[in-house]
């Protein structure tokens, strides 16, 4: 009986001991310092991919040449956004199919870089075809034209799709960045 | 030199033509300025700053012009947002890493987004970096104090999660602390905090920490039901545990029922539903009810109130995290009220469904021991020898020393849950807190495998772009060589001097009076104009010149022969008379000489431009292939650090594995040490039981013998 009495509560503070590592699941673990030198190297690793990023960027795209185009949704509410086109001066450079993931991420406000190149100083053209549904569900393209004058200094141009809650339709906006 | 003057200058003294432009144009024609400035001189910022001042007063002046040409002036585009969305846009698309680098390729630009960079961080699983991150925020903020403090306290509050979810209690221990006011914090927070160090100082808050739990209960009790967040929750929870554990049940028991009765209409609100850091909301809330309910079941057992305990685990969910244990709770309450036969069921049902664990090791003495009292010995026997056959099993599966090269093995592969319940010696070992401490690091190197693989990617086409650019210029560099542009430019200067000269004197010649013409001989005006002739108007003056050498041989000093000084003075007259006329020819042709004169100066002067740019385009190229020896040059840097990195890494993993395989070595040593004390303990029980076996025991086994399935009926339960 007293072997029983002391079996129960070994049991009872097994069960005890249990919730706690069971719910917090605690420990003590010394790797602080081997922790710390990993971390130290991702930082190093994602230093080296920065300074890899901004060379592969001056050397492909130099700011004296560089186009670069972006793509951003309003609400969405009008537009269900399934796939952009691009064309350079009637030349398709670029298109996206999107993914839900994707189209979440641009209605969340993200901005997607779609495109960036080279080309050369002078007047140019950029048209931007946005494919998707309607409210309705009804297929619908939509197309926005924009000329521009490159000069010596990066071009970054940006395609808005806005719901426009007066026509209860979606336009497209341009906006050129002025760095 | 005051540079900052001498542009100011320059800028002033501009003609007033070149200042009569609208304001978008005078705004690119400052950023040209600027860009060339920069190139020049390389300016300073504050020289620029001074510019764009000097521009703003140019604009002001002419804002008058600017409104008639109803023209506006370009907003900056706001570049710090811009950038924020794009790194969020990367984010949300799992491009994670990329988002750090577009955020910290911007960040010297003075655009600060080091909330984000410090989410980014977590995720990545590098707290460290988000801790520095929110501290340069904290260092660069221009806010509001409080707003820095909240925003500081979010970010530990944070890292304390992710350490502790790293089962790294001593970070855990260490963000917390950096959070030295938690009465300032906000409710939420506050919750939040309290949850934490009860976490980190179980069982001991500190008096601190229970006087914030005071405050927290005090404001739930007055707040409305649907105020309280799953971190309240949680506290309260954890106030009863504390209470039990205290063996404070009554106290416990009454905390418990009020628990359940607030959680009754608990809802998760939107914040809570949205959390990124955290699991999922709901699941944690269900967890909670869970272990809420077998928390209230262990209190009911600890006061002797075995039926109701045993109704409250009746209804427990089986897909829970709790389950096992609910399993574990259930056969003891049943032990306890004599259920031997259901509680038997309950515990194989537990092994069947759990494997083997520290539960099943305690509870089948315990059963046996039951038995023994209700006087079923052999039913009792029967029991340990079973828990006898299975140590003996359980022994010789564990891996012993010599299989020690399995841990070695052990990939990342190996370490997902799904192939650690291949193998149940694997699946307890990954619950021991050393061992999954250790794991956490394993998976930390392979993450960093992970980054060091696409940094090879990148530095691969890095390299690739690199030799086609050298390629490239060294093409350009030999058509140049081939072209000799130099010498075809010195060439049609030359050409363009010549020509240049030759107009001098055709308009000269041309605009020049009659009277002032007059006071040169028609030989000598055409010798100015020789290379203007055509060729047999040259070849003419060429003979009036050799005419002119013999006139002028002539002897003319023998005055008593005037028979001589008259002849030659009569050839030169008919010298200049022949002169005369074709200079009167060519003078007729001037104007149309001149005319075409200039088209040709104009021709040469455009092919000369254009061979001017051409070679400007090729010294622009000569300082790229300045600018990519200076790409070459960096990129060795790069490879070299990358080269370091890949180094440390594997020294990090050789140290990372050594610790796992200690680890997993020493969990294993453990078991087994315990394993031969629960077989010792076994033996010694069926030894203490066959002594001391009453006869009519004995005699009862032959009457009545028992058979007993080996896993019992699961309906019994």
């Amino acid at each position: 009986m007293k072997m029983y009495k002391q079996l129960l509560k070994i049991a009872l503070v097994v069960s005890s001991l249990s919730f706690a590592s069971g719910f917090f699941n605690l420990a003590m673990a010394n790797n602080s310092e081997l922790n710390q030198s990993i971390q130290d190297l991702k930082q190093q690793v994602l230093e080296l991919n920065r300074k890899l990023f901004i060379l592969e960027e001056d050397l492909l795209f130099p700011a004296s040449n560089q186009l670069a185009v972006f793509i951003s949704l309003d609400v969405g509410q009008f537009f269900k956004l399934d796939s952009v086109e691009l064309k350079l001066n009637d030349q398709p450079i670029a298109g996206t199919l999107y993914t839900d993931r994707q189209r979440t991420a641009l209605e969340q406000g993200g901005i997607q870089k779609l495109f960036i190149g080279n080309i050369k100083e002078g007047e140019h053209s950029l048209t931007a075809f946005f494919i998707g549904l309607d409210k309705q569900g009804n297929n619908i393209k939509k197309a926005k034209q924009f000329s521009f004058e490159k000069f010596d200094e990066a071009s970054m141009i940006e395609f808005k799709l806005v719901d426009d809650t007066g026509s209860q339709q979606a336009k497209v906006e341009v906006e050129e960045w002025v760095l | 030199m005051d540079l900052r003057r001498g542009i100011r200058f320059q800028i002033d003294k501009l003609p007033d033509e070149s200042l009569q432009v609208t304001s978008s144009q005078g705004f690119r024609l400052l950023t040209k300025l600027k860009q060339i400035l920069r190139v020049k001189y390389a300016l300073t910022p504050w020289l620029l700053l001074s510019l764009s001042l000097n521009h703003a007063a140019t604009s002001n002046v002419f804002a008058d012009e600017a409104l008639a040409n109803n023209t506006t002036m370009p907003n900056k585009t706001a570049m710090a947002d811009k950038v924020y969305r794009q790194a969020q846009y990367l984010q949300q698309v799992g491009e994670v890493s990329n988002a750090v680098v577009l955020l910290e390729k911007f960040s010297h630009k003075q655009l600060k987004h080091d909330q984000l960079l410090a989410e980014l961080y977590l995720q990545l699983n590098m707290p460290w970096q988000a801790q520095s991150s929110i501290q340069q925020y904290q260092f660069v903020q221009t806010d509001s104090r409080s707003k820095t403090q909240a925003l500081l306290a979010d970010v530990f509050l944070d890292l304390t999660q992710v350490a502790l979810s790293q089962k790294d209690l001593t970070s855990a221990k260490f963000y917390l602390e950096q959070i030295n006011q938690p009465q300032q914090l906000s409710n939420s927070q506050q919750a939040l905090y309290l949850n934490l160090a009860q976490v980190i100082y179980w069982p001991n808050m500190g008096s601190d920490n229970e006087q914030l739990a005071e405050l927290i209960v005090a404001n739930n009790v007055k707040a409305d039901k649907e105020n309280i967040n799953l971190a309240d929750l949680t506290n309260q929870l954890n106030q009863v545990v504390y209470q039990y554990q205290q063996q404070n049940y009554q106290q416990a028991a009454t905390k418990i029922t009020v628990w359940f009765a607030r959680v009754k209409d608990f809802k998760l609100d939107g914040s809570e539903q949205n959390s990124s850091l955290q699991t999922s909301p709901r699941k944690t809330f269900e967890n909670l009810i869970a272990y809420a309910t077998i928390i209230r079941s262990q209190i009911s057992f600890a006061q002797g109130q075995f039926k109701q305990a045993k109704q409250q685990l009746a209804s427990f969910a089986r897909d829970n995290a709790f389950s096992q244990h609910a399993l574990y709770l259930y056969a003891l309450t049943l032990m306890q009220m004599g259920e031997l036969a259901a509680s038997e069921a309950a515990l194989n049902l537990h092994k069947q469904e759990f494997g083997i664990s520290h539960y099943y090791w305690f509870n089948m003495p315990l059963l046996a021991q039951k038995w023994q009292q209700q006087q079923e010995y052999v039913r009792a026997f029967n029991v340990y020898q079973q828990l006898e056959a299975e140590i003996n099993q359980a022994l010789k599966q564990l891996p012993n020393s010599q299989q020690q090269m399995l841990v070695a093995d052990f990939s990342q592969a190996s370490l997902t849950n799904s192939v650690a319940k291949q193998d149940i010696w694997q699946g307890l070992a990954m619950q021991n807190n050393q061992v999954a401490g250790a794991i956490q690091l394993v998976n930390q190197v392979s993450q960093l495998d992970e980054l060091l693989a696409a940094l090879k990617l990148k530095i691969e086409w890095f390299d690739y772009l690199l030799e086609v650019q050298q390629k490239r210029f060294t093409r350009i560099a030999d058509s140049v060589q081939q072209a000799e542009l130099q010498q075809q430019i010195s060439q049609l200067t030359d050409k363009l001097t010549v020509f240049n000269q030759q107009l001098v004197v055709v308009d000269n010649i041309g605009t020049n009076t009659a009277d002032s013409n007059l006071q040169q001989t028609p030989l000598e005006l055409l010798n100015q104009l020789n290379k203007t002739l055509d060729p047999q108007q040259a070849k003419w003056l060429a003979d009036f010149n050799l005419s002119q050498q013999i006139i002028d041989s002539l002897p003319n000093e023998k005055t008593d022969e005037n028979k001589d000084a008259k002849k030659k003075a009569r050839y030169q007259q008919r010298l200049d008379k022949v002169a005369a006329v074709l200079y009167w020819q060519v003078n007729q042709q001037l104007p149309e000489r001149s005319w075409q004169y200039k088209k040709a100066l104009s021709q040469i002067e455009k092919t000369l431009a254009e061979l001017n740019q051409q070679q400007q385009r090729l010294q622009r190229l000569t300082s790229e292939q300045f600018k990519l020896n200076q790409y070459k040059s960096d990129f060795a840097q790069i490879q070299q650090s990358y080269q370091q990195i890949v180094q440390l890494t594997k020294l990090s993993k050789q140290q990372v594995t050594q610790q796992y395989q200690t680890e997993v070595k020493a969990f294993y040593q453990q078991q087994h040490s315990m394993l031969e004390k629960a077989l010792l303990t076994t033996q010694q029980a069926i030894a203490h039981l066959l002594e001391n076996l009453p006869e009519r025991a004995e005699l009862k086994e032959q009457a009545d013998p028992i058979e007993l399935g080996p896993a019992g009926s699961v309906n019994d339960v």
